[in-house]
């Protein structure tokens, strides 16, 4: 549940957070980078790394959730976590239920909780091996989506990294354009060149082969320096930015700009075979 | 080998436009000859070079190098023909402008697939034929015209062709370079056993070539002096 909640600390500063309930021990409870696991004190909670260092929230502090007034102590901190651009917080499971579908403030004194909220959970994730027959879990009435699936699902994610890839791939035909206007240019300038060549007896072949290959050491040499000028700016951004540099993606990029590359750069290579080897002739130099 | 041409008509462009560039025009240049083709700016003299040298298709006739004939062969074959069999010299030499002289003379078994490293010593002797040796890492900006027509007279032979085309060789030259090249090319022309065809519209150049053909009109002139 999305929540505002204020530390118990001197400020009493309110910050909003994600409340993720989950039963500690198993597969998707967080690892802590700070103090002390999930489950080992009864109400514990683990907060992500985003709390601490910009809310200054710290290990020992307690948030108490606006309204509801559940009282959260702090045990541990975990690496990034968000949800929808909120940090997560994460209780165990009987908290969440409690903090979500309980009276405010808890149980009454000396009674328990109705035994139905212990019984809510909005999703089970499972940890499949490969053969695993979704059929299975979906004859008992549930239904069953992929990793990916239920991330799409989650507000505002599908949207955001649509945006985002499309702006991705409208940057890869972009450079092919350009690359493209660069090598016609490059042609045109060279025309009088490749009339020259073409009379002393250059294929079309030898003339294409020459083009593409000074094409992919230009486009190289440049990708090389393009990706050294951007993990520089990415060494620099703040850490609070949903942002990461890692070797495949960055590799894959590379890769593919200088693929866009050669295919806009093809894009001059009919000029190349329609220049006449006549203009070498007549002494137009 | 014998360069013939044999009842070459071009014509240009169409319709109202249409020019006859070239009318029926023969001629036949033995292995080891020197052929002056004179005669006024416009008169078709680019053009008789453009078909003998496989660049441009004539309207009918044929040019024969050999037993090759380069009129019927198909592009590739005609491209390869240009590489293989026939040398140009070029107006103002038309060099790459970014190349030394022996990388100008390299170019030509580049072309072939042939790597140039191999050819080295034929570039370098090539160019001390054509007094070029002390020159032959300069580029064609550090040359003077008459150097670098010397280039391009070398580059013509690096791939030991059996026609020489040679298209106003001293245009740009003044009396004493411009004769210093025809020189050259009478030299070569007899050492190699090359047929050879220089285009010129300067009459001064022609007391070392063994023929002299005047082309005006598009038509070739029955010969008028035989020099030499």
């Amino acid at each position: 549940m999305l929540a505002r909640g204020r530390s118990s600390s001197a400020e009493g500063k309110a910050v909003d957070l994600a409340l993720f309930g989950v039963e500690p021990g198993t597969f998707i409870a967080p690892a802590s980078t700070e103090g002390q696991t999930l489950g080992a004190t009864e109400r514990g909670v683990v907060i992500s790394e985003a709390l601490a260092t910009k809310q200054g929230l710290k290990v020992g502090d307690t948030i108490v959730l606006d309204r509801v007034g559940t009282e959260l102590p702090v045990i541990g901190v975990t690496g990034k976590a968000n949800y929808g651009h909120v940090p997560i917080v994460y209780a165990p499971l009987a908290v969440w239920q409690e903090a979500t579908f309980g009276p405010p403030g808890g149980a009454a004194p000396g009674r328990e909780l109705s035994p139905a909220v212990r019984n809510v959970a909005t999703l089970v994730a499972l940890d499949t091996a490969s053969g695993f027959d979704p059929a299975v879990i979906d004859q008992l009435g549930l239904k069953t989506v992929t990793k990916t699936a239920a991330f799409d699902g989650s507000p505002g994610y599908k949207e955001e990294t649509g945006t985002l890839n499309m702006i991705e791939a409208f940057l890869y035909v972009i450079a092919a354009l350009l690359v493209g206007a660069f090598f016609t240019v490059w042609t045109i300038q060279r025309r009088h060149e490749i009339g020259l060549v073409k009379a002393l007896g250059a294929s079309n072949r030898y003339l294409l082969r020459d083009a593409l290959g000074q094409a992919l050491i230009v486009l190289v040499a440049a990708t090389a320096v393009g990706v050294l000028v951007g993990l520089s700016f990415g060494f620099v951004i703040p850490g609070n930015a949903p942002f990461a540099l890692r070797p495949g993606p960055v590799l894959l990029a590379a890769v593919l700009v200088v693929v866009m590359g050669l295919i806009g750069a093809s894009l001059s290579l009919r000029r190349i075979t329609k220049v006449d080897p006549l203009i070498a002739l007549g002494g137009a130099r | 080998m014998t360069l013939s041409v044999e009842e070459v008509t071009l014509v240009l462009g169409d319709g109202d436009d249409e020019v006859t560039a070239l009318d029926r025009v023969s001629m036949e240049v033995g292995a080891g000859e020197l052929v002056a083709v004179v005669g006024p700016s416009g008169s078709g003299k680019s053009s008789l070079l453009a078909v003998a040298g496989a660049m441009l298709r004539p309207t009918s006739g044929r040019v024969v190098i050999g037993d090759v004939d380069v009129v019927a062969a198909p592009d590739k074959e005609r491209t390869r023909l240009r590489r293989e069999h026939i040398g140009f010299v070029f107006q103002g030499s038309n060099l790459v402008p970014s190349l030394t002289a022996t990388e100008q003379l390299l170019l030509v078994p580049h072309l072939d697939g042939i790597r140039p490293a191999t050819r080295r010593d034929r570039a370098a002797a090539l160019l001390d034929e054509v007094d070029m040796g002390h020159r032959a890492d300069r580029r064609p900006h550090q040359l003077s015209g008459g150097e670098r027509q010397r280039v391009g007279i070398a580059r013509a032979l690096m791939a030991e062709p059996a026609v020489l085309l040679v298209d106003e060789p001293t245009s740009a030259l003044d009396h004493q370079r411009g004769a210093e090249i025809v020189e050259l090319l009478a030299r070569e022309t007899h050492d190699r056993g090359v047929a050879t065809v220089m285009v010129t519209h300067d009459t001064a150049m022609l007391d070392r070539v063994d023929r002299v053909l005047r082309m005006e009109d598009g038509r070739l002139a029955a010969p008028t002096s035989a020099v030499g």
